[in-house]
């Protein structure tokens, strides 16, 4: 009798241990998705398409396609990397915001640390939602120099488009951005 | 057998002393029906109480007590053991648990782990392009793109060594045409959306009523 209440005993005490082994967030507060997990997601999804130019891809670009919007963001030299996902659906799209509200989550707070740095590194450039048509675009700011952006986000979706969205990292300059869009939409 | 004689084999009772045979002839001296002065009987009707009262010693009563003992022993010994070699497996057994739940928990499906260096960790190498494909992210795919990451990966640990043309030059080409066009219409989106808020402004009327001050 004693045996059997020991061992009932050891079963309830391991099924208490495994139990609280679940580090599952399972509370109220939402699981904050991280910029890989939001990756993987999106490249697991069908009908997504990820192009990714790196820098030393960038370098070799053809000096006969600099009147292109890539030769202009290359001539600057200030792009280091072009990520563009071409999103084919809902999933997708809704995917790509997730991956913009991950870059953005991720930023610390500096100001905490150094009250001479700016409490954000983000600077919204463009949203706008109609019916026919959706942009928003994010600049997150270098440290020390609040006019060159590390990275750009650029979110579009257009009736009879393919959404898409862009990300380039480098040290842009927020004049940059602007004579980009001038020079290519006459 | 004269009263000194049995005075004295009590004095040895009382005391300790008195040997088996002693005890025996004292006994029988007791039972016999002499008269015996009145402290004498009394000592004779308790002593013949305590003798009709004494245990009934079963036959091989020694032998029996000294196996119950040696079992005894041998069985404290053997419990000893269980208790050690259960403990050891309990603890086993909940590091068994732990070990399994924890590696659950952070090891990745094979396929995720090849998704992850075909998007993440392909920063640090060349292109990846990867079709959109209506069955999804196949087994065939992975193995491609993990081919690519690894081909790709030998290059840029090259130091800016030149790509051999012959290695990638299709795929650079067509990634170019993508990001070109894709940057092409993500500023045709930003001027469309710049030319309706253009539009909206033109249809705000302004009309004498209007307070400037207001804005």
């Amino acid at each position: 009798m004693k045996r059997i209440l020991t061992a009932i005993g050891a079963i309830i005490v391991m099924w208490i241990g495994m139990s609280a082994q679940d580090t599952r967030d399972t509370g109220n507060v939402p699981h904050k998705e991280t910029r890989t997990e939001v990756l993987t997601y999106i490249a697991s999804l069908p009908e997504v398409s990820v192009t990714y130019l790196t820098k030393t891809m960038l370098q070799k670009f053809p000096k006969d396609r600099a009147e292109s919007p890539l030769g202009v963001l290359v001539d600057k030299g200030e792009v280091e990397s072009i990520r563009v996902f071409e999103l084919g659906n809902e999933e997708a799209e809704a995917a790509g915001k997730k991956l913009i509200n991950a870059y953005i989550s991720e930023l610390p707070d500096y100001s905490s640390i150094d009250p001479s740095l700016p409490s954000s590194q983000l600077e919204l450039l463009m949203l706008q939602n109609n019916p026919s048509n959706e942009v928003i675009m994010y600049g997150i700011t270098e440290l020390r120099n609040i006019n060159t952006y590390e990275t750009v986000l650029m979110y579009s979706k257009a009736e009879g488009k393919k959404t898409i969205l862009i990300i380039l990292s480098g040290s842009i300059q927020e004049k940059t951005i602007g004579e980009l869009i001038d020079s290519f939409s006459r | 057998m004269d009263l000194n004689r049995i005075m004295f084999l009590l004095d040895r009772y009382y005391s300790g002393d008195i040997l088996p045979e002693e005890y025996e002839i004292l006994l029988s001296a007791l039972e016999a029906k002499e008269p015996f002065t009145p402290e004498l009987e009394k000592e004779r009707r308790m002593l013949l109480a305590i003798e009709s009262c004494a245990p009934i010693v079963p036959e091989c009563f020694e032998k029996r007590l000294e196996e119950a003992i040696e079992q005894r022993q041998r069985r404290s010994g053997k419990f000893m053991k269980r208790y050690v070699y259960g403990s050891v497996a309990a603890i086993v057994l909940v590091l068994m648990v732990i070990g399994g739940r924890y590696s659950i928990n952070n090891s990745l499906h094979p396929e995720h782990r090849l998704e992850i260096a075909a998007v993440e960790g392909v920063e640090s190498v060349g292109v990846v392009k990867k079709e959109p494909t209506s069955s999804g992210f196949s087994g065939d795919d992975i193995e491609k793109t993990a081919r690519l990451v690894s081909t790709s990966d030998k290059v840029a640990k090259s130091d800016n060594a030149n790509v051999p043309k012959n290695l990638n030059d299709e795929e650079f080409e067509e990634a170019l045409q993508t990001v070109d066009n894709a940057l092409l219409s993500m500023i045709s989106d930003i001027r469309m959306s710049q030319n309706s808020v253009a539009e909206c402004m033109e249809e705000i009327e302004i009309t004498q009523k209007t307070d400037f001050n207001s804005f």
